[in-house]
């Protein structure tokens, strides 16, 4: 509708895109200044392929793990007469309070050869446990109990959505229920099952509290061990572009594939009526109880027991206020930033119809893609290059927070947007206010809900962040997560267990209203 | 801004009264987007709106062009909207009606032509007003209320600051008969109240002129024809000047002083609700505004003859094709003098009236509309005349 280039969007807009682009950039330019020679040597190196196929057995291990569980969870709590589904709903989805290093660790710690489940075992004689705590085993499960939740979340998002005059045709022309299930219901669910096996594998890529408290050799791991050596962070560099790399093809694929699937062109007028479940019933409760218990109880009954047992014996638990202090101070300032700066990009790229805005949009989602640690090392080789000054200061860590969850606050406020009607706008300026008025008193008043939602995401994500908070902090600086961490990897689990407690209990309310409720209660509009 | 003395009021006529006229006088034939001005025609003085060709209109397209890409929205569309008349612009879905609105208004831009609203040129290839500065009112198909505000700051959000604004909103809100609901919000306003503030919002700011794209489509069908009259009768109340959007014939051709059919980007014709539904231009004019069918017929020195009767016709002599629709034939008992023998061969009831399927002699299958009660049951030998006495007509190879 406007001709002229709206300067007070566009140039925040651009500015924002360029912090986020001009860092990422810089670390391939540092990953190949000793040479070409020496990096593609590095980057082909057999340690290198080793990385690469520990990483994508990982992904691959998780993305099965994940669907296996929530497929069939998603359609329990939707489609079937299961009692209190609701309940269990929200139960199934609450394992996204849990950091994964946080379900890394009390997994470990209940697993490991000499665990609790072994104390537990030990009256029947059993010395030790197999070594399934550590490894890929181990990282597996702390991960799929970590991501699963995402792809139950967009499969019951999409059980919801499906027509139930798809299904009541296939069996009126004849096909068992089955069947039906298969050939009628599996294909409308696949677009969401590939998007969660997507936002599974970017987490898995880049993933470090999981693998490096479950002491399995990934990227990340690498990654940071070769930076914190500090012996020639060129390596940490030209394996991070590795890494960069192997996300952008798996964003590829997914872009390939999620073009090949065509919606449903139809919309459910109705709810589907449930399927009895009847002899299954108890089978199904206990198949939740099962996943619950290793998602969810298990984690939780881990940090209270210790947290009560750190009280108990009187461990020094008091510097803790410092850290929630510190959490709460570095994910506020981020949710702020990046609520605030995603304003103009999302406002110049949906309601002005240039391919301009739209590519400033994509560069400022970039960091959706980017492990946090990528982001962290990128911040380190360009800050401590031309920024000097700020080194190791929070503005850093702040930024890299910014740029990395940037991309969730771009899409709580694009939906947001996308849902005010442009006629409200366009009402705005033919009674005589200037795009930039309309902008104030319109938009933005009418955005609100989008914006806190964005504050809220990356203030949740932030306070769970832990990669680059490990190395962008200033010296001294500590927060929950690197607490838990240190705790964690050194198997001193006291003093991991009350941050958990703190970070956990801290993130449940908002992720029930930001991601759970909004996704559950949908069926009803 | 008109006063509401210039305005030239009109009682819509039954269609009848006009045809009786017709009788004496049968010079409906437009050649023209509107029918010439031979002022002394007592036809002409039925159709009011048809005289102004030499006042200057307020609101001027001229050959506009709306593209979106490769898609071509509005094609040389030519229109002309004068001072204090209501226009319906009366189109099939994705004829370029609500681009050509969204033009007008600004959010849109020409790709060719120009608009000139009060003559100074607002939209053309070189030069955009944008929507600010065009004083044009847009009264949206869901009212677009902004729904953070009261209806009270709905309608002030339009008013220049000065002393009187609150006055002139809470009068803006009188003209519509809702100032008691002015501390509302809109989620608590029913479908009709939105929309008679979203008009009050709109004409608050006393603009040049209103455009109002389907305001009525998301009403139901039981409030809807009750706030049409009432929109209608505030329009008129404020003398404003108005386009109306509409995909709905029965709208267009019961509330508009004049209408432009619009198709495939393209007004067609411009014209009084009367002569558009009784002389349509085109075929496609024809065919688009209500139901007809095409007989074969004879023209010579303005009479036409046709299997059905004699009538009048303007057209060129020789052959041609009569258009009638339902309304225009009669069935009449077999011993008729005029008409041509049938069979009644099927009845569709509507309750206040009834479309008839006769077959004649000649295999033909023509519908007739009649009263319910003059109903005559499938089988009754019958014959169908004409019941006008003028008619359009179209050239053979026009079909």
């Amino acid at each position: 509708m406007q001709r002229k280039v709206p300067l007070y969007l566009a140039i925040p807009a651009c500015g924002t895109a360029l912090i986020v682009a001009v860092p990422l950039i810089y670390i391939f330019i540092r990953s190949a200044e000793p040479g070409w020679e020496t990096y593609l040597s590095r980057v082909l190196a057999q340690s290198t392929i080793e990385l690469l196929v520990n990483t994508l057995a990982l992904v691959a291990g998780a993305i099965i793990c994940t669907l296996s569980i929530a497929l069939p969870m998603a359609w329990l709590v939707t489609r079937t007469d299961l009692p209190g589904r609701r309940i269990w709903a929200v139960l199934g989805a609450l394992p996204l309070v849990l950091p994964s290093y946080v379900a890394a660790f009390t997994l470990v710690a209940l697993l490991r050869p000499t665990g609790y489940l072994q104390s537990w075992l030990s009256p029947l004689g059993i010395e030790r446990l197999p070594d399934i705590a550590y490894g890929y085993s181990g990282a597996l499960m702390a991960l799929t109990v970590f991501s699963y939740p995402y792809t139950y979340l967009l499969l019951i998002a999409a059980l919801r959505n499906l027509d139930p005059a798809l299904e009541e045709s296939s069996r009126a022309l004849g096909a068992s229920r089955l069947r039906t299930f298969v050939s009628a219901v599996i294909p409308q669910l696949l677009p969401s099952m590939l998007s969660g096996s997507l936002l599974v594998s970017l987490y898995v890529l880049s993933d470090f509290g999981a693998v490096s408290i479950t002491r399995y050799n990934t990227f990340t791991y690498s990654i940071y061990f070769a930076f914190q050596g500090r012996i020639d962070r060129s390596y940490a560099a030209s394996l991070a572009t590795v890494l960069v790399a192997v996300t952008l093809l798996f964003l590829l694929v997914d872009a390939l594939l999620s073009s090949r699937f065509r919606p449903a062109p139809s919309r459910p007028r109705r709810p589907p009526a449930p399927i009895p479940l009847g002899r299954w019933k108890w089978p199904s409760i206990f198949g939740l109880c099962t996943v619950l218990t290793f998602a969810l109880f298990t984690p939780i009954g881990v940090i209270i027991y210790w947290a009560v047992r750190a009280l108990w014996v009187g461990n020094d638990i008091g510097s803790v206020g410092t850290e929630i202090f510190s959490s709460l101070l570095v994910s506020i300032l981020a949710g702020l930033v990046a609520a605030l700066l995603a304003i103009p990009i999302i406002a110049w790229a949906e309601r002005f119809r240039s391919p301009f805005a739209r590519l400033v949009e994509r560069g400022a989602s970039a960091g959706f893609a980017l492990p946090g640690l990528v982001i962290a090392l990128s911040l380190v080789f360009f800050v401590s290059q031309y920024l000097r000054p700020i080194y190791q200061t929070l503005a850093v860590l702040v930024a890299a927070y910014v740029i990395r969850f940037l991309p969730e606050a771009l899409a709580a406020e694009r939906s947001a947007l996308l849902g005010i009607s442009t006629s409200y706008e366009e009402a705005g300026r033919s009674l005589g206010h200037s795009p930039l008025n309309v902008l104030r008193t319109l938009t933005l008043p009418l955005m609100k809900p989008g914006i806190a939602a964005a504050f809220g995401l990356v203030f949740l994500t932030s306070m769970k962040e832990l990669p680059a908070t490990l190395i962008l902090r200033p010296i001294g600086f500590e927060t929950l997560a690197t607490r838990i961490w240190s705790g964690a990897s050194e198997a001193i689990y006291s003093q991991a267990a009350i941050p958990s407690l703190c970070l956990v209990g801290a993130s449940i309310l908002p992720v029930y209203l930001l991601i759970i409720r909004p996704t559950l209660s949908e069926e009803r509009k | 801004m008109t006063t509401a003395g210039s305005r030239i009021m009109k009682t819509p006529s039954a269609p009848s009264q006009i045809n009786q006229e017709l009788v004496h006088e049968p010079s409906g034939r437009a050649v023209t987007s509107s029918i010439d001005g031979s002022s002394n025609d007592p036809v002409q003085d039925e159709w009011p709106r048809t005289s102004r060709q030499n006042e200057e209109a307020l609101l001027e397209l001229h050959e506009l062009e709306v593209h979106y890409g490769d898609v071509v929205a509005v094609a040389g569309a030519q229109l002309n909207v004068f001072e204090g008349e209501f226009l319906a612009l009366l189109g099939p879905s994705g004829c370029g009606k609500t681009s050509l609105l969204r033009t007008i208004a600004g959010f849109e831009d020409p790709a060719a032509g120009s608009i000139r609203l009060g003559g100074r040129e607002i939209a053309s290839l070189r030069k955009s007003v944008p929507p600010e500065k065009r004083r044009v009112g847009m009264v949206f198909q869901h009212g677009a209320l902004f729904p953070h505000m009261t209806v009270l700051d709905n309608v002030l959000y339009g008013i220049d600051a000065d002393r009187d604004r609150r006055e002139t909103a809470l009068n803006a809100l009188e003209l519509v008969g809702l100032g008691r609901l002015a501390k509302r919000y809109p989620d608590e306003l029913s479908g009709g109240q939105q929309q008679r503030v979203a008009l009050a919002r709109a004409l608050a700011p006393s603009p040049s002129i209103v455009l109002l794209d389907e305001p009525f489509a998301n009403l139901d069908a039981s409030l809807r024809g009750r706030v049409r009259e009432q929109v209608r009768e505030i329009l008129q109340r404020a003398g404003a000047t108005a386009v109306l959007v509409t995909h709905d014939q029965e709208e267009a051709l019961s509330l508009a002083d004049r209408i432009a059919v619009m198709r495939e980007g393209q007004v067609l014709q411009v014209g009084p609700p009367e002569q558009v539904y009784h002389y349509p231009e085109t075929l496609e004019v024809a065919t688009f505004i209500g139901e007809g069918q095409l007989l074969d017929c004879e023209v010579s020195q303005g009479m036409v003859r046709c299997a059905y009767g004699v009538a009048f016709s303007d057209a060129e002599d020789g052959p041609g094709r009569l258009f009638v629709r339902p309304e225009d034939l009669a069935i009449m008992p077999q011993g008729h003098s005029e008409g041509i023998r049938g069979q009644v061969y099927r009845r569709r009831f509507f309750g206040h009236d009834l479309l008839t399927e006769v077959r004649t002699e000649t295999d033909e299958t023509l519908h007739v509309r009649e009263l319910s009660s003059d109903s005559s049951t499938p089988g009754t030998p019958i014959k169908v005349c004409l019941r006008k006495k003028a008619f359009r007509v179209f050239a053979p190879e026009a079909v």
